[in-house]
């Protein structure tokens, strides 16, 4: 039996297939694009299982065109942490468009919740937006701002706010790496802020997209002063979750 | 869900009416029902005035003790809303603060802790305005609660 569970996300689709055993045997990851039902149809036919749960801000989409039960990323993501850290009481997910923190119970049920998906501040597309205004590839923006040696402090919250403000920094002559290690600063502030709201104490475990970015990682050990655990592949965790509950 | 029995959920906080009513629609929507209105459109407004004493007094002492988040201390509210939980079998409770409302923003902290303590039910909080831009966001937040429930 094979088990497949979809995340549709606001930038890109992920899909993992699990066996009974929960062990995964197959993944695939594509872009959303403008037109996602098309999008994870193409990563359905290259896969094998025989039952599926989508999960992400597509699943409701999803489910009436393709008549799949669905799941809230907020229970997929508890799910598929406590499955890669059996013993997860906290759970950060930074995604493309949205963010949130996740408290559970010893039991691995959702016990509180925080979201941020009203505005791109502390999102992946902050990123994403300040990277290309500094002339980095988004793949290596983590690693150059770990190259800054100092946090230069980024006042603005928003988005548009904060590239102009970028903007500036960059007129007035300042650093690049250190301009890019600042708006990690900001996004990782925003981040702790949000794990504060649901979880005073314990390891963190980190998924979604923007767990791959070093810096961020570094950043958010540092200023949480907690353990932060993320997986070889954050972005997955959603649709494992996904996957897993299928079966259960 | 499939044929598991509707979740009955609480309303506290803010008044909701028509044209206002967005929160619970999509509690609706999501497959549970509003059973109970502790808020301020619901039953806080309830209240009995001593009849025994000088009516203009008693109204005037009536208005001082609403359970609105202005007023403080406001346990008059927590208390309300525990009876509420129990006389209605609530298995969790919503929390709607109007932006700009914030003394209901600042007891949410204390509403969930005492509903918490006192019935092991968690409650979710809301934020939000009129407009209907951000249904979606609530949508999700209120699934999710709801799986929690």
């Amino acid at each position: 039996m094979r088990y497949g569970g979809i995340d549709i996300g606001s930038r890109s689709i992920k899909f993992v297939v699990v066996d009974e055993g929960g062990r995964i045997v197959q993944h695939l990851q594509t872009d959303t694009g403008f037109d996602p039902l098309a999008e994870a149809d193409k990563l359905l036919r290259a896969a094998a299982y025989d039952r599926i749960m989508a999960t992400g801000y597509g699943r409701t989409l999803f489910e009436t065109s393709f008549n799949v039960p669905t799941v809230t990323e907020i229970k997929a993501h508890a799910r598929g942490a406590r499955a890669l850290f059996p013993h997860a009481r906290t759970v950060l997910d930074i995604g493309g468009q949205d963010s949130k923190a996740i408290a559970l119970f010893e039991n691995g049920k959702v016990k509180k919740f925080e979201m941020n998906d009203r505005c791109a501040a502390g999102t992946g597309k902050f990123l994403e937006i300040m990277a290309r205004t500094l002339g980095f590839d988004i793949a290596d923006f983590g690693t150059e701002a770990l190259l800054g040696e100092k946090d230069l402090n980024i006042s603005s919250m928003c988005t548009v706010f904060a590239e102009s403000e970028v903007t500036s920094l960059i007129a007035k002559g300042q650093n690049r790496r250190e301009i890019a290690r600042g708006l990690h600063a900001s996004v990782v502030r925003r981040a702790v802020s949000m794990i504060h709201r649901v979880s005073s104490e314990g390891d963190v475990v980190f998924t979604g997209g923007v767990a791959k970015n070093p810096c961020i990682q570094a950043l958010l050990e540092e200023k949480l002063r907690r353990r932060i655990r993320t997986p070889p592949d954050p972005q997955l965790t959603g649709a494992l979750g996904a996957a897993l509950l299928v079966g259960e | 869900m499939g044929g598991a029995r509707r979740s009955r959920i609480l309303l506290t906080g803010v008044p909701v009416g028509l044209g206002s009513d967005k929160v619970v629609r999509i509690v609706e929507q999501s497959g549970a029902d509003v059973v109970a209105f502790e808020n301020c459109s619901g039953y806080k407004q309830a209240f009995f005035v001593d009849e025994e004493t000088d009516p203009l007094e008693a109204l005037a002492a009536q208005y001082l003790a609403t359970p609105c988040s202005v007023m403080t201390p406001n346990t008059g509210r927590f208390d309300l809303v525990k009876e509420m939980i129990r006389e209605f079998s609530v298995d969790g409770v919503i929390d709607l603060t109007w932006q700009a409302c914030h003394t209901y923003n600042i007891e949410a902290f204390l509403v969930e802790e005492s509903v918490r303590e006192t019935y092991g039910i968690p409650t979710l909080h809301l934020e939000t305005d009129y407009a209907q831009s951000d249904t979606e966001q609530l949508r999700v937040r209120i699934e999710a609660f709801l799986e929690m429930v």
